[in-house]
């Protein structure tokens, strides 16, 4: 390293390889020879943001309990209960399946309007769907993985998702004269956000939210119409990844 | 009769000597130079003489010979050749010319005729009668003489057809010449068009019919052709007609576009062959100062590449600081300075720095030649010994460049030699980030285990010695063993196309830590840019070679041979690569050995001081500083393993010497 001939040999080489570059640098790979020649011969280098990730999720199954609020909705709010199973495909990509069951608990609005209508008052038949269970599979796909501190002490890292899927929702609905109700399973599509902190190489919290959507119980008066709902869940989970 | 011939002989040889320098200047000479074939054609077979008579004077007549090859027949014929003044007035009507049969009667061939008696010569009258023969010629003599003269009568008559053809061929090509090159304006409209292989033939059939080397038809037949060929792929093709247009002079019509053309060949297979050198022969003062600029940066390069540092300097100084190069002629001169023989380090430093200047000038930037400058200036530096200043310039090449690991590397060295063990391990460790495993660095862990050692870390020195070992030394076998069982060069060239995309496992040969070594030589990634490039042109050759004819398979087998010459020459840079790396990893093992061996010897040193006197204070640590600004929006914290590109630069290492005073 200290020989000047050592110097003179690596600027000479970086002056011969001036007609050459150029053309490296304009060209695509085509095969895996080309994919490594560029690597020391092309004036930029694709380089991953992050090598040797701790957290790694490629081709890993997680099971995640939850648990969380359903609150958008004007009769009923929910506490959903469930579980989810996912596998990653890779560390960004991934499926999963989940399903909840709802404890529903009534609003303010029909509390108000029990006792305002008193005994004639039915919430199977005069409200709107009540939810009982639902399940889904989903899409996930987790572009953001990053470390946080906090007052200058790291604390750990977390990736970001978005999600989006089909399922079925369990729901007592009302049928169109109001004079009666009755359990049915109603498609719905969902999407959604989530963050997942990640403790130890299994261990993680997750916060979600879900934005499901689904054709809502139809009245006389809207007989026919589209009419979609997006009641909103926000979701409180922990993970293990195995 | 025995002069004569002699005395024609010469004349001949005149001749053909003369014609030889018309074939060069003029085609139309050809017709001449048949006759006077035809006649020495003539007086070669009659290295005696003949019986001639009227009936064969008619024949050549006939034959088209024409009157100076009748002419020279008729004195080879010698006293025989009688004739009467019928015979004369018989010959006229056949078509023999007025000048043969004056000649006939000079020469004495015509009885009954009074002519004077040339220079001195006595007069027929006044000759004695030749001696009679002494015997009788007989039958049998006679027979044979006939049957002899028969025998060289048809050969004339063979010959003289055979001529005779010839001279209808020339006439034919001389026709068939000025019919192609009336084309030429139509090929070079096809060349226009893209019509690459047409054009090349019309090209290729005019330049068949040897038109005047250098004139204009032919000057434009094979810049046409180099260029069908260039735009076509097939750039071996283009080379030899284009180098002949080049070198036909740089005040002909097609010197620049022509000379863009190499500049293109040089690039894509490095064609500069020792010839070009002729090129500053030629009187370029008339063109204009954008081409002149391109033409010295051009040859600044050339020179430079034959490592003529001096004409290098010469050529690239010409080049302006408007011209697109300039920033390159200022780098590779600054490295021309740099050269033992010109030893112009102060120069040097000024060029590379003209050369950032210059690339930061350019519109988006020169990142070639900034990251290349930089370089330099931090090599020139760290060669001068200032280390902090080599490694503001090493800082200076960016992350994703596939230089940044050659300017990583040397950082540690310059860390080591100025004894700031802290930034020096945080860089080694920089370095062994998944960012760098592609490269082949043995000396990393030597200079690790050292640095450790010098640490008294004896254990983190013993580590990097293992992990020296696992990555190279336990590798070692396989890349000795294929040494010892490949020997030819083209099996090493098949085993480096082929070991991409493959892990150690399924490789045969030498694992890929080795094959990396060799993929970052440039002479390697040279010779395979013209492989590349041939097997390319090899392929539009052969898509082509029906259309292009005897042209396509003659430059089909150049490019096969150059292909396999190629091949073989890379083989060969591989297996000597090889064979390098195996002997410098047995140096390294040495190395790895004696710091083993002082790990050993500096433990038990440090552990029998620590038994005299349990109470020293470890040893203050004489290490160098590295002055960095740290932003108040830094924020450090500990490696838990990953790693992430924005910190890989910025390692520090928190370990203190655990070195006991002696």
């Amino acid at each position: 390293m200290s020989s000047r001939n050592f110097i003179m040999i690596l600027l000479v080489t970086a002056a011969a390889s001036l007609f050459a570059a150029p053309a490296v640098a304009q060209r695509a790979p085509e095969s895996p020879l080309e994919e490594d020649l560029d690597n020391y011969w092309s004036t930029e280098r694709d380089l991953p943001v992050v090598s040797g990730r701790i957290y790694e999720r490629e081709g890993r199954f997680g099971l995640t309990l939850f648990s969380g609020l359903l609150s958008s909705q004007p009769y009923w709010w929910y506490i959903p209960v469930g579980g989810r199973i996912s596998y990653n495909i890779t560390d960004q990509i991934g499926i999963d399946v989940s399903g909840n069951y709802n404890l529903e608990q009534p609003t303010e609005l029909q509390d108000f309007l029990e006792a305002s209508l008193g005994a004639g008052f039915d919430p199977k038949t005069d409200l709107d769907d009540r939810f009982i269970w639902r399940a889904n599979a989903s899409f996930v796909w987790s572009p953001l993985y990053g470390k946080w501190s906090f007052a200058n002490n790291k604390l750990g890292h977390f990736d970001a998702n978005l999600v989006a899927g089909l399922g079925v929702v369990s729901v007592e609905r009302p049928n169109l004269q109001r004079d009666e109700a009755t359990t049915e399973i109603v498609p719905e599509g969902h999407f959604g956000i989530g963050i997942a902190f990640l403790f130890t190489e299994n261990w993680s919290a997750r916060l979600d939210g879900r934005f499901y959507l689904y054709q809502e119980a139809e009245t006389e008066s809207n007989e026919g119409d589209l009419r979609l709902a997006m009641p909103v869940e926000f979701q409180v989970g922990v993970s293990y990844l195995f | 009769m025995a002069g004569n011939y002699i005395s024609i002989c010469t004349s001949w040889f005149a001749s053909c000597r003369e014609t030889r320098v018309y074939r060069m200047n003029s085609v139309k000479k050809q017709s001449r130079l048949t006759s006077v074939l035809v006649f020495i054609a003539i007086l070669m077979l009659a290295t005696s003489a003949f019986a001639l008579d009227k009936n064969q004077i008619i024949q050549m007549g006939k034959l088209g010979l024409n009157d100076k090859a009748i002419m020279g027949a008729i004195d080879s014929a010698g006293d025989e050749l009688s004739l009467t003044e019928e015979d004369l007035g018989e010959l006229r009507l056949q078509g023999i010319s007025d000048a043969v049969i004056e000649h006939l009667k000079i020469t004495g061939h015509v009885k009954g005729l009074d002519t004077a008696p040339a220079d001195g010569a006595p007069a027929d009258g006044d000759v004695e009668p030749a001696p009679a023969p002494s015997t009788e010629e007989t039958e049998e003599e006679k027979a044979e003489r006939l049957a002899a003269e028969k025998a060289r009568e048809e050969e004339i008559l063979k010959k003289a057809q055979e001529l005779n053809q010839e001279k209808a061929q020339e006439d034919a090509r001389q026709k068939r010449l000025e019919q192609m090159a009336r084309r030429l304006p139509e090929a070079a409209e096809l060349v226009e068009a893209g019509d690459n292989m047409e054009a090349a033939l019309i090209y290729l059939e005019f330049l068949s019919l040897q038109p005047e080397e250098q004139g204009e038809s032919w000057y434009e037949a094979k810049f046409g052709l180099a260029k069908a060929s260039f735009q076509e792929g097939i750039l071996s093709g283009a080379s030899s007609p284009l180098l002949e247009v080049l070198l036909a002079g740089a005040d002909r019509p097609h010197f620049v576009e022509g000379f863009r053309m190499l500049r293109k060949l040089t690039q894509e297979i490095g064609y500069r062959p020792p010839v070009l050198e002729e090129l500053t022969k030629l009187y370029t003062g008339d063109l204009n100062a954008e081409f002149l600029a391109e033409f010295n940066y051009y040859m600044g390069k050339f020179f430079f590449d034959y490592n003529r540092s001096d004409l290098a300097i010469e050529y690239l100084q010409k080049v302006p600081n408007t011209a697109p190069d300039y920033p390159e002629a200022l780098y590779v001169m600054g490295v021309a300075k740099l050269d033992p023989t010109v030893n112009d380090t102060a120069g040097a430093l000024y060029n590379f720095r003209d050369a950032i200047i210059a690339g930061e000038a350019e519109p988006g930037g020169n990142e070639e030649i900034l990251q290349l400058g930089y370089l330099a200036l931090a090599r020139t530096w760290y060669e001068v010994g200032l280390y902090d200043v080599a490694l503001f310039y090493y800082l200076k090449v960016p992350s994703d460049s596939s230089r940044n690991a050659e300017s990583v590397f040397e950082q540690a060295w310059s860390y080591f030699m100025k004894n700031d063990t802290k930034r020096a391990l945080g860089i080694l460790h920089t370095l062994h980030s998944p960012l760098y495993e592609k490269w082949y660095f043995p000396d990393l862990f030597i200079l690790e285990a050292a640095t450790y050692l010098n640490l008294c870390k004896f254990d983190q020195s013993q580590v990097a010695l293992g992990e020296f070992t696992k990555r190279y030394l336990d590798k070692q076998p396989r890349l000795s063993e294929y040494l010892a069982n490949t020997t030819e060069p083209k099996d090493y060239w098949t085993y480096m196309m082929t070991s991409s995309g493959k892990s150690d496992s399924e490789l045969n040969g030498p694992p890929r830590i080795f094959v990396n070594a060799v993929l970052n030589d440039l002479e390697f990634y040279n010779i395979y840019r013209v492989v590349q490039n041939l097997q390319k042109e090899r392929a539009a050759l052969e898509a082509n070679v029906g259309a292009l004819g005897d042209f396509g398979n003659v430059v089909l087998e150049r490019v096969n041979e150059q292909l396999e010459t190629k091949i073989e020459e890379g083989g060969i840079l591989v297996q000597q690569k090889f064979s390098d790396l195996d002997k410098e990893l047995t140096d390294w093992d040495l190395k790895a050995t004696q710091i083993s061996f002082e790990i050993d010897s500096e433990s038990k040193r440090q552990l029998e001081t620590q038994l005299v006197n349990p109470n020293a204070a470890p040893k203050k640590a004489a290490s160098g500083t590295t002055i960095t600004v740290v932003a108040a929006d830094w924020q450090s914290w500990d490696f838990d393993g990953e790693y992430w590109v924005d910190e890989v630069p910025n390692y520090r290492s928190s370990l203190r010497t655990e070195c006991v005073e002696q």
